[in-house]
C-alpha cells in the first residue's frame, strides 16, 4: 500500500481522497499519476483484501474508490459487496475499472450499487472522464453535507424558537454538541438571518 | 461517464508483423504527457510484472489450477493492451477463455505462444524506449 499527495493537494480540500484497488502495477501507476495531477490524494491496495482492510480502517477518509473487478485474495464483486453491506462504507461512491470486454461484470456491480466505470486501457480522454465524475461525486458529497448540517442547525432553532414560545413539550432533543442561538446567528443565510430575528424577538419579549 | 473509446484495430486490417499497435502505444505517450522517466518506470513496471505474470501460467499449468491461470492471463492482457501489444494481448484474451472453460491442453500451447510473443514485445519496448531506459 502506497500514500501519495498530489502535487497540488496539502490535503483533501478541494480534491478528493481516493483509494485505488487494483493489483495491476501499471494501472495504479497510471491513475495514480493522473489523479495527482488533477489535486487528489491517492492510496492503493494491491487487492480487495488489503483495500477493504483500508476501508474498515480509516473509511471515512476516503471519498471515491476505484476498483478493480478481476483480482487476487479478493476479487471486485466481493469487495463491493462486503462495502456495500458495510453501512459505514455503503455511501462511499466506487467507480469499477473494468476491461471493454467485461460489460456484463460492469452491470452486475452497478446492479450492486458500484456508481460508474472506467475502462482499460487508459487514455487522456477516459482519464478527464474520470477526473470529472470524480469531481462531480465529490461535490455531490459535499452538497450532501451541507445539506445535514442545515437540516441540524434548522433543528436546533425550531427546539429555540418552541423552547420561547413555553411550548418546551414541543421541543425534540437535539445534540448536546448542536450550535448555540449566537453561533447560530452568526451565519450569513437563511438560518443566520431567522436566529438574529429570534434573538430580537426574544428580547423583546424578555 | 462519456467515455471517448479510440478504436485501436483500425477497418483497414491490421498489420500482423506490428508488435506494438503504433497508435496505442502514442497514445500511451499522449496519456503519461510524454514524460520519458514516467515512461521508462511504467515499461519497467510491465517487464517486471509480465515475467511474475509468466511465471504464474506456468505454475499455474503445473498445478492444473484453471483460476490462477485466467487471472494471470487477464492481467497480462490488460497490462499488455496498455502498451499497444495488441497481439500479445488477444493471445491472452484467448489462454484466458480456454482456462475458464478448463481447455487444459489447448491453454498449454497458448502458454507457449505468449512466452513466445512476450519475448517479441520486449525488444520492441526496448526499441520504442527513448535512449538510456531504467537500469535492470
Amino acid at each position: 500500500m502506497t500514500g501519495a499527495g498530489g502535487a497540488t493537494a496539502a490535503g483533501p480540500s478541494r480534491g478528493g481522497h481516493i483509494l485505488i484497488v487494483d493489483d495491476n502495477a501499471i494501472n495504479r501507476m497510471l491513475l495514480t499519476r493522473g489523479l495527482q495531477e488533477q489535486g487528489h490524494f491517492v492510496t492503493t491496495a494491491d487487492h480487495g483484501r488489503q483495500g477493504l482492510e483500508l476501508l474498515r480502517a480509516h473509511g471515512t477518509l476516503f471519498d471515491v474508490v476505484l476498483l478493480d473487478i478481476v483480482m487476487p485474495e479478493l476479487d471486485g464483486f466481493e469487495t463491493l459487496r462486503q462495502l456495500k453491506d458495510d453501512p459505514h462504507l455503503a455511501q462511499i461512491p466506487v467507480v469499477m475499472i473494468s476491461s471493454v470486454d467485461e460489460m456484463d461484470s460492469v452491470m452486475r456491480c452497478i446492479r450492486m450499487g458500484a456508481a460508474d466505470y472506467i475502462p482499460k486501457p487508459f487514455n487522456v480522454g477516459l482519464l478527464r472522464a474520470l477526473t470529472n465524475r470524480i469531481n462531480a461525486l465529490l461535490e455531490a458529497k459535499r452538497a450532501r453535507q451541507r445539506e445535514l448540517e442545515f437540516a441540524a442547525v434548522a433543528e436546533r432553532l425550531a427546539d429555540v424558537v418552541a423552547a420561547m414560545a413555553g411550548a418546551r413539550h414541543e421541543t425534540t432533543t437535539t445534540a448536546s454538541n448542536a450550535p448555540g442561538l449566537s453561533e447560530i446567528a452568526a451565519r450569513d443565510d437563511a438560518l443566520g438571518r431567522l436566529a438574529r430575528a429570534v434573538q430580537r424577538l426574544g428580547r423583546a419579549t424578555a | 461517464m462519456a467515455h471517448g473509446h479510440h478504436g485501436h484495430a483500425g477497418s483497414a486490417g491490421h498489420a500482423e508483423a506490428e508488435v506494438l499497435d503504433r497508435s496505442a502505444f502514442a497514445q500511451l505517450r499522449e496519456t503519461v504527457g510524454d514524460d520519458e522517466v514516467f515512461l521508462a518506470d511504467l515499461i519497467h513496471a510491465y517487464r517486471q510484472d509480465s515475467r511474475q505474470l509468466l511465471a504464474a501460467m506456468s505454475a499455474a499449468l503445473a498445478a492444473r489450477d484453471a483460476v490462477a491461470l485466467r487471472r494471470a492471463a487477464h492481467s497480462l492482457k490488460s497490462n499488455s493492451a496498455s502498451f499497444g501489444a495488441t497481439a500479445l494481448a488477444a493471445l491472452c484474451r484467448d489462454l484466458e477463455g480456454e482456462a475458464q472453460v478448463g481447455a487444459h491442453d489447448l491453454a498449454a500451447g497458448r502458454v507457449a505462444q505468449v512466452a513466445a510473443e512476450y519475448e517479441r514485445v520486449e525488444r520492441a519496448l526496448a526499441q520504442a524506449q527513448p535512449e538510456g531506459g531504467p537500469a535492470q
